[in-house]
């Protein structure tokens, strides 16, 4: 009762700094928001009882990909949003992906994909019997060795093109 | 599980309770005799020249993306090491051929010349 | 379930307030080593041999007057040292000073939380730590704050890097990412001795995230003045001051975990062997600080992309296979 109550203010306060992220100005302030919802967001998956994923969550949301979000916006020295300028063809791409996105991810949780996920292979007793790590271990490294190899390349073309966009004007 | 999360909870609050409440209090307890020059940016004696604010070298955003690459290599290796023991010589060979495609890659960055300070 | 609560809290209080002592006494004893190593008193006229002084500079500190530059973002300049107190602080958590003892027929753990994941709760919480830095070198509309807070932000996830692939090699030697796990696995050898190469990688970047001589580049006097807290006073800056102490007592216990054998040790009861430890690499870091001088920033970097990080890669490559054969 009390777990789930608390899981349930985890998951508002989620909400609502994602929205402090989309409604504030200051784009540092934004990134910072952003932050702390990346920080409720492993606060959540706690709840679901995955310890490893919620330090994942920390690590690479609200450590690196962050750190290099707020990296880029001191690089393009955005101190202050201009707020003047209305991009209304944004808006208007924004309002219509959110009204398909929305009822898109509502039918997947309808579907039961989203609920289902802690049956399975990663059911709430393989947790507690193996432990969260272990288990993951075991089919990321056997199930899905391609896609985790794949991941490699992934990596190296990111960093490929990063470099090259970097470089550019040296050359 | 979750008891465990427990202490961090509370240690979380006092934490960051003892860095707002010494803030509050500092603030209520020092001496306050503002001027203009003293809220003036520290520099050098002389009035202060130019922007605060600068574009940082495009160098912090390439290391601040290499870091993130890399973090996430690390990150994987972190299942792996837990699970070594049941993986063995296979699972060696498994995680060189991932930290070899990387490699590649930080041998391409290093060529390309972008760990250097210039 | 609410007296399992209450001790928790009660220990949680005595864990904090123990450590604290120990960090605020751990200035005195940094300027005291100094000042015998260099030939001076060091402190020594609050109090018997120096020891109120801690306590004198915290008074101090809050009695100072506090400024807040006129073009300061003013919310983050506050966050700022908040965030640079509170991750070490909250580190304290996992840190095992011991294992189980037993007062008035109860056993007690002598840590306060043993998480699954402790290891990954240590990086997160302290790339958590690193914004301080950055945040408030740019909240304080300096030039200098700024280019401090950047340099030594940039420095800091750089070396966490090679931190945390050294901390592979320990988790490749116990199979557990629980921190009490790791010193559990350290009985009969210590990890110092099967990963002496991790062991070195990760003291040097554990004092490159500390922001300690030859890496204290964000502070380097000479050309930022005070680096990312150049803008802050009073107790704002006792807060910085403060947190680089609790960081740095942090990687003395952290060490001593992963790689000197945590609470394990003959004779004396282990807490104290684990003191003992933690104050020897303690030591170690200050030490080290009156003998080397200041590396420039391009250096600092080359070392650690040129170097550290290609041989913790190699050095994680290499423990798996000697672990394999084995």
């Amino acid at each position: 009762m009390l777990e789930s109550m608390l899981l349930y203010l985890a998951a508002a306060l989620t909400l609502v700094t994602s929205v402090m992220v989309a409604v504030t100005r200051n784009t540092v302030h934004s990134a910072l928001w952003m932050v702390a919802s990346c920080f409720l967001l492993a606060v959540v998956f706690l709840f679901l009882r995955l310890q490893f994923m919620a330090a994942l969550q920390v690590i690479i949301y609200a450590g690196a990909v962050m750190m290099f979000i707020i990296f880029a916006i001191m690089m393009l020295n955005l101190r202050v949003n201009p707020g003047r300028i209305q991009l209304r063809s944004t808006k208007t791409a924004g309002l219509v992906l959110v009204l398909f996105l929305f009822p898109a991810l509502l039918l997947l949780l309808g579907m039961g994909r989203g609920i289902a996920a802690l049956q399975g292979q990663v059911s709430l007793r393989a947790l507690e019997q193996f432990g969260e790590v272990p288990l993951l271990a075991n089919v990321m490294f056997s199930d899905y060795l391609l896609p985790f190899e794949l991941v490699s390349i992934l990596l190296t073309v990111g960093v490929i093109g990063a470099v090259a966009l970097a470089k550019k004007r040296k050359d | 599980m979750l008891l465990e999360y427990i202490p961090i909870l509370y240690l979380m609050l006092v934490a960051i309770g003892f860095g707002v409440i010494t803030v509050i209090l500092s603030s209520l307890i020092g001496p306050k005799k503002m001027t203009r020059e003293k809220a003036a940016s520290y520099e050098c004696g002389l009035p202060s020249e130019g922007f605060q604010y600068f574009q940082t070298p495009i160098k912090f955003y390439v290391f601040a993306l290499l870091f993130l690459i890399f973090d996430l290599e690390c990150i994987f290796l972190y299942p792996w090491a837990v699970h070594y023991n049941q993986l063995g010589l296979f699972g060696f060979v498994e995680m060189l051929i991932f930290i070899c495609i990387l490699l590649v890659c930080y041998v391409y960055v290093w060529k390309k010349g972008a760990l250097e300070w210039d | 379930m609410s007296e399992l609560l209450l001790t928790l809290a009660v220990k949680s209080v005595l864990v904090v307030s123990v450590c604290m002592l120990m960090v605020a006494y751990l200035t005195l004893a940094e300027r005291k080593i100094l000042g015998f190593i260099q030939l001076r008193y060091g402190p020594n006229r609050v109090g018997y041999w120096g020891l109120l002084q801690p306590i004198a500079d915290g008074i101090k500190a809050f009695l100072k007057e506090e400024l807040t530059p006129a073009n300061a973002d003013r919310k983050v300049f506050l966050l700022a040292p908040i965030i640079s107190i509170a991750a070490p602080m909250l580190l304290l958590v996992v840190i095992p000073f011991g294992d189980t003892v037993t007062l008035f027929g109860r056993e007690f753990t002598l840590y306060l939380s043993n998480p699954d994941i402790g290891i990954l709760f240590v990086l997160g919480i302290s790339t958590l730590g690193s914004y301080g830095g950055v945040l408030g070198g740019w909240a304080s509309g300096n030039k200098y704050g700024y280019i401090g807070g950047v340099r030594s932000t940039a420095m800091m996830v750089s070396y966490e890097l090679s931190m945390a692939f050294a901390v592979i090699c320990v988790v490749l030697l116990s199979n557990s990412l629980s921190l009490v796990d790791i010193v559990h696995s350290q009985a009969g050898v210590w990890n110092i001795f099967k990963a002496p190469v991790a062991f070195l990688i990760f003291l040097i970047s554990g004092l490159a995230e500390l922001n300690r001589t030859p890496f204290d580049m964000p502070e380097a006097e000479a050309e930022l003045c005070c680096g990312y807290n150049v803008e802050y006073s009073s107790m704002k800056f006792a807060l910085f001051f403060f947190g680089e102490y609790t960081h740095l007592f942090i990687l003395g216990c952290l060490t001593t975990t992963l790689f000197l054998g945590g609470w394990h040790g003959p004779l004396l009861p282990g807490i104290i062997w684990f003191f003992i430890k933690t104050f020897a690499v303690i030591f170690l870091c200050i030490w080290q600080r009156a003998t080397f001088p200041r590396l420039r920033w391009d250096f600092v970097m080359k070392l650690e992309w040129k170097f550290l990080l290609p041989l913790a890669i190699v050095n994680v490559l290499a423990t798996g296979f000697i672990v394999a054969i084995f």
